[in-house]
């Protein structure tokens, strides 16, 4: 059940959810001590941040999931 | 390094005949790829006279010569470099988006054209629909999904880099990619797929990084002399059936080297070869060696192209196997029926109806894909089943799924097998604690040469296959001695994880009996190499569960000991031992396994050529140096009794 609920909300997500969240920003607070000309914080597309981020997530995870059987090589005993 | 042959320079006029026989052989292998070549190599040329290249004439049609270089390029990274990609063509053209669009925004619109086939592929698996439905609904939403992306960088949403193939997006591609993603997720869980899935994404960016290159893809296509070469590399690294550079990291424990010194080993047998190669062309015989007594899976390939003959293959699925073992003793589970096609299936509602134990499996699955082990009806109704409790009604789907070709390669159609529930013998059960173990006998002309016992663990779920994470435990020939456990990634047990039980500490009983049935099952399937999963059933004894025409390679993790050494030995005997009845072959490969595959082929061939009034004294000679032999053995494995390498030796028992 977990897996089907899942891909409805990435599909909702991804086709609608890009189109209505148009206009909208994310404001990312950025350390004043960090050299950065927008001086205090970032505005990201929220429709970019979703378009963009999910498939990023996806094909981290997969990496990482890909990797991990070279992370559990041991020698035999 | 393993040596292949020896041979004495003969006479002038032997050599000279040889010679001949050499060049006759060369020219008519060679000749029509020198013919092919020149071919191109002269189209080169004209092209070089008759355009004028300050022009840039092939400017319109670069997309070609970029899809060459991306052909030659993902071509090497699977075969060379071993990266296992959701098909050939499909990187290549995916890679040409990515040249488009820029490498990032190209690698985004594939993943989430990707993620809405996926998606879909897993709201609409519970109805289970058949492979043209199924395709139809992901290439349905594939579209409206790549329409929407597009129309929203039109409108501004998205960046306008989206944008860069307005109409040009390989969606059907993409929604094969995700049917074979999610059908192995249902199957094997995230770690196939997920490999497979990262290995394309690698192959894809760096065919675009490839051919994305400007300057490159420009000088040649404007080096029209060149084109030749592209062709010749291909059909060259094509040819070559050496160690892919995945396979090093994979076997590296074989080596009992470190992987440089197995590279090193590589590089000088290769230049060994070519050494022996020039001198073959002028008659001489000089010994060609093997880098390493590994097999490779291009090797294996290569065996089986010569020793498993493609009109046998419609044969050995689940189906025709079990009617080809009917009558000739090879005893298989009891077939309930085969559904093949819709008709069918109201026999298989029949038996859903009428009984409590039950196996179902596609006739041409791979790696125990699609396999539900039915061991028991609840008080609901509803069936214990190896996938979890299910009802009637889902299991007839499973039924119907199957026929309607989910687990077929092509996705066609296929036949369910509907067959008896196997009861295993207590003592490789008390092992493994639960399912199915089984046994893997690897047979080669008739000669059982390396075997390994699968033990289920609850990381698989209870099935015997080494990918799910069942543990196989290499087995001695010999004596069916137990060698140690391996589980697919590559970790290494000396108990079973589950139960605790020694890996080391136990030999199959009936061990004998288990090799008589691979030998007679392999040669009734005819196949010259070939894989046999036996099963001991408690009342039955040993029964064939399958035949495999492509065994995996992994029994050589399981075994420590490269299967290439053992096929070469076997290779090497006189055609005389291929005559000799299934018995003899057995009694030989145990004695064989007892002294390590490393006798001299040539000299036990004379031993047993050697006529029977001549053979009483050198027996006696054969079986004090075999007990040598079998002491030193026993010494190396701390552990193992000289009980057992004794009976193994002179196959008087078996424990």
């Amino acid at each position: 059940m977990k897996r089907p609920l899942g891909s409805v909300i990435m599909l909702a997500l991804l086709l609608p959810g890009v189109w209505l969240a148009d206009g909208q920003t994310l404001t990312i607070p950025v350390p004043t001590e960090l050299p950065i000309e927008t001086a205090g914080a970032i505005d990201v597309g929220v429709p970019e941040l979703l378009f963009a981020g999910i498939p990023t997530l996806f094909v981290c995870a997969m990496f990482l999931e890909a990797l991990g059987h070279v992370r559990e090589r041991q020698p035999p005993s | 390094m393993m040596s292949l042959q020896n041979g004495a320079v003969g006479s002038a006029t032997e050599r000279f005949g040889r010679i001949q026989s050499v060049l006759a052989s060369v020219f008519a292998k060679y000749a029509p790829l020198v013919g092919l070549l020149a071919v191109v190599a002269v189209l080169g040329v004209e092209f070089r006279y008759r355009l004028d290249f300050a022009q840039q004439p092939l400017e319109p049609y670069r997309v070609f010569f970029e899809l060459l270089i991306a052909g030659l390029v993902v071509a090497v990274l699977r075969s060379k470099v071993g990266l296992v990609t959701y098909g050939m063509f499909g990187p290549i053209i995916i890679s040409f988006i990515l040249v488009e669009s820029g490498i990032f925004w190209g690698l985004v619109l594939f993943t989430n054209v990707f993620l809405i086939a996926l998606a879909t592929y897993l709201v609409i698996e519970p109805f289970r629909l058949g492979t043209a439905h199924r395709i139809g609904a992901l290439v349905m939403v594939v579209s409206i999904g790549i329409t929407s992306f597009h129309v929203m960088s039109d409108t501004g949403v998205l960046p306008a880099q989206v944008d860069a193939l307005q109409v040009f997006f390989p969606a059907i591609v993409t929604a094969w990619y995700a049917d074979r993603f999610a059908r192995e997720l249902s199957e094997r869980d995230w770690r196939a797929p997920a490999i497979r899935f990262s290995w394309t994404v690698v192959a894809i960016v760096i065919a675009a990084a490839i051919i994305g290159n400007e300057a490159l893809i420009t000088w040649f296509m404007e080096t029209p002399e060149t084109w030749a070469l592209v062709l010749a590399a291909n059909v060259y690294f094509g040819t070559r059936s050496n160690m892919r550079v995945k396979e090093y990291l994979r076997f590296s424990n074989v080596y009992r080297g470190s992987r440089l010194s197995a590279a090193g080993s590589t590089i000088r047998a290769g230049l060994h070869n070519a050494w022996a190669r020039l001198n073959q062309l002028v008659g001489r015989d000089v010994s060609r060696v093997e880098p390493t007594t590994v097999m490779s899976m291009q090797r294996r390939n290569r065996l089986i192209k010569e020793y498993n003959p493609p009109h046998l293959y419609p044969e050995i699925d689940k189906a025709s196997m079990k009617r080809t073992f009917h009558g000739t003793g090879v005893s298989t589970p009891e077939t309930y029926a085969l559904v093949g096609s819709l008709d069918e299936l109201e026999t298989a509602q029949s038996i859903i109806d009428g009984r409590d134990e039950f196996v179902i499996k596609p006739d041409s699955g791979y790696g125990g894909e699609g396999i539900v082990v039915v061991t028991g009806r609840n008080e609901d109704g509803t069936f214990e089943t190896s996938t979890g409790d299910k009802t009637p009604d889902e299991l007839l789907g499973h039924v119907r799924s199957i026929v309607e070709g989910q687990y077929d390669p092509m996705g066609l159609e296929g036949v369910a097998v509907i067959e008896g529930l196997i009861h295993p013998d207590d003592h490789l059960l008390s092992i493994a604690g639960q399912g199915v173990p089984d046994i893997r006998v690897i047979v080669f002309k008739g000669f059982p040469i390396m075997a390994m016992t699968r033990l289920p663990t609850e990381e698989s779920d209870g099935a015997a296959n080494l990918h799910m994470g069942a543990v196989g435990v290499g087995l001695d020939v010999a004596n069916g001695q137990a060698q140690g456990g391996y589980q697919s990634t590559n970790k290494w047990f000396d108990e079973h994880p589950d139960t605790g039980v020694d890996l080391e500490a136990f030999a199959i009983p009936g061990w004998a009996e288990i090799l008589s049935t691979a030998v007679k099952a392999a040669e009734v399937s005819r196949l010259g190499y070939t894989g046999v999963d036996i099963v001991v059933d408690e009342d039955e004894g040993p029964m064939v569960l399958e035949i495999n025409a492509r065994p995996g390679l992994g029994i050589q993790n399981s075994t420590f000991d490269g299967l290439l050494e053992r096929t070469t030995f076997i290779e090497s005997l006189p055609d005389s031992f291929d005559l000799k009845p299934p018995a003899e072959k057995i009694e030989l490969a145990r004695q064989w396994d007892a002294a390590g595959w490393d006798e001299d082929a040539t000299e036990l061939a004379e031993q047993w050529e050697t006529p029977e009034w001549e053979r009483s004294r050198d027996d006696v000679e054969l079986a004090m140096r075999e007990d040598g032999v079998s002491e030193a053995r026993t010494d190396e494995s701390d552990g193992r009794s000289a009980d057992d390498a004794g009976s193994a030796t002179t196959g008087v028992s078996d424990r």
